[in-house]
């Protein structure tokens, strides 16, 4: 049975998840749920994710919620080398990364995205320059650490992609589409690895889901 | 101490405690290592080598050495075969640990941001001498982690632990800051949510919570 997806593409938490399922080849199908009628907020929704976001995924009986949890799920049940579960010390480095791009890139990036894509595009406001600029002070010193980090190894974890990786993307494609992609100019190897994730088979054809759901 | 592993930073640190909640509850051979906040040791070249954020903890396994506490705390538990508390029932359990992968989750994205301002203008503050509460921060994220609260009422309205039956990761990595609240008058936010009590009240009486509550400043016991 087809697992299913709760929400719509264009989230980079939703897309997240798609693009571990695209990696592991399951079968899956999309469920949008359409915030402009408030339809998260829901009984139905809330009764998946009681924080009234998404995703959620229902597989079975089990119904779970977070990108990052469900994207774990999604590569241990199909033994994704994207976890690296066979070895201790190279798991614990895709986890080191995936919290990295969780509290380091995402948190900045999220108020980036917010002020410059969907402020001024879907609720006709003006992007308040000043909190953009702090939180691209935040994300040039993750950049700086990033570069270092690839100048030691080809990806975040090691010499192996991995999850880590992959979670940057949809933010990253967001980015790209912001007026200070040019940020990336700064730091070589960096804008090389986002360059090399967002070419993946997988990523590409998310990418396609997140335009046609935009 | 061969073989022992090695944790950078000071208890008084939430994420800290929760790494060293874990190597308690994982019965590890462990040092706990100072880090001079006070003096910006977190930002010396040293510090910086093991934790490129300039943030504690830092940890260390012989030649591994890792960072943020959720990743360090799962390397613990899955190094000391403690693998229910990363909420598998037996071998393999897919839907056990993914359970506590969502509510470990829930604690990095909706708790702890609202906790840890709360905590923040309310103790830390005066306790490194950082200026006075700001009392519209405070009310703002008061208000936040009441309805965060709120779903945990309900959640522990149908199971004792978050993830379900079995305590696991994912409340473990609830003691730190709740810790803290506990001292604040913003204890209510706990106290008047009947599950959520008997739930930290759970947590506090574990032996390995208890080692790490004598190391941590202040703070209140209750019951």
């Amino acid at each position: 049975m087809a697992m299913k997806v709760f929400g719509q593409p264009m989230s980079t938490n939703v897309a997240r998840v798609l693009v571990c399922l695209e990696e592991v080849g399951a079968k899956y199908e999309v469920v949008p749920v359409d915030f402009a009628t408030a339809e998260h907020k829901s009984p139905e929704h809330t009764s998946r994710n009681p924080f009234g976001q998404v995703p959620a995924l229902q597989d079975g009986d089990l119904v779970l919620f977070e990108s990052r949890a469900i994207s774990r799920y999604v590569l241990r049940k199909n033994s994704s080398e994207l976890l690296k579960e066979g070895s201790l010390a190279d798991s614990a480095r895709v986890d080191v990364w995936l919290e990295v791009e969780s509290h380091h890139f995402d948190r900045p990036m999220a108020v980036i995205i917010y002020q410059c894509l969907v402020l001024p595009v879907y609720f006709g406001g003006k992007t308040d320059e000043k909190v953009v600029e702090e939180n691209l002070e935040t994300l040039r010193k993750t950049f700086q650490v990033y570069e270092d980090r690839l100048s030691r190894s080809t990806y975040l974890a090691g010499d192996f992609i991995s999850l880590a990786d992959l979670s940057h993307f949809p933010t990253a494609y967001y980015l790209l589409a912001t007026p200070h992609a040019g940020m990336l100019d700064e730091f070589p190897r960096v804008k090389a690895w986002i360059d090399g994730v967002l070419a993946r088979p997988a990523v590409v054809k998310v990418i396609e889901m997140m335009k046609a759901s935009a | 101490m061969a073989g022992g592993v090695k944790v950078y930073g000071v208890a008084a640190s939430p994420f800290v405690a929760t790494v060293l909640v874990c190597l308690e509850e994982a019965g590890a051979d462990y040092e706990l290592v100072a880090v001079d906040m006070a003096a910006r040791e977190n930002r010396s070249q040293h510090h910086l080598a093991r934790n490129p954020f300039g943030k504690i903890p830092a940890f260390e396994d012989g030649e591994l050495t890792l960072f943020e506490s959720r990743a360090i705390s799962r390397y613990v538990l899955r190094k000391y075969s403690r693998m229910d508390l990363l909420g598998e029932e037996g071998d393999g359990d897919l839907e056990g640990s993914a359970m506590a992968d969502v509510w470990a989750e829930v604690e990095a994205h909706q708790y702890s941001p609202a906790i840890s301002n709360i905590v923040r203008e309310c103790v830390i503050k005066q306790m490194i001498g950082a200026g006075g509460r700001n009392q519209a921060v405070v009310d703002e994220n008061v208000e936040r982690l009441g309805k965060v609260l709120d779903a945990y009422e309900q959640r522990l309205s149908e199971s004792e632990y978050l993830a379900g039956r079995l305590v696991t990761v994912a409340d473990l990595s609830h003691f730190g800051f709740t810790w803290f609240l506990m001292a604040t008058e913003y204890a209510s936010l706990v106290e008047s949510r009947a599950n959520v009590k008997a739930w930290w009240e759970r947590l506090l009486a574990r032996p390995a919570v208890k080692k790490v509550a004598a190391l941590m400043p202040g703070g209140v016991t209750t019951g």
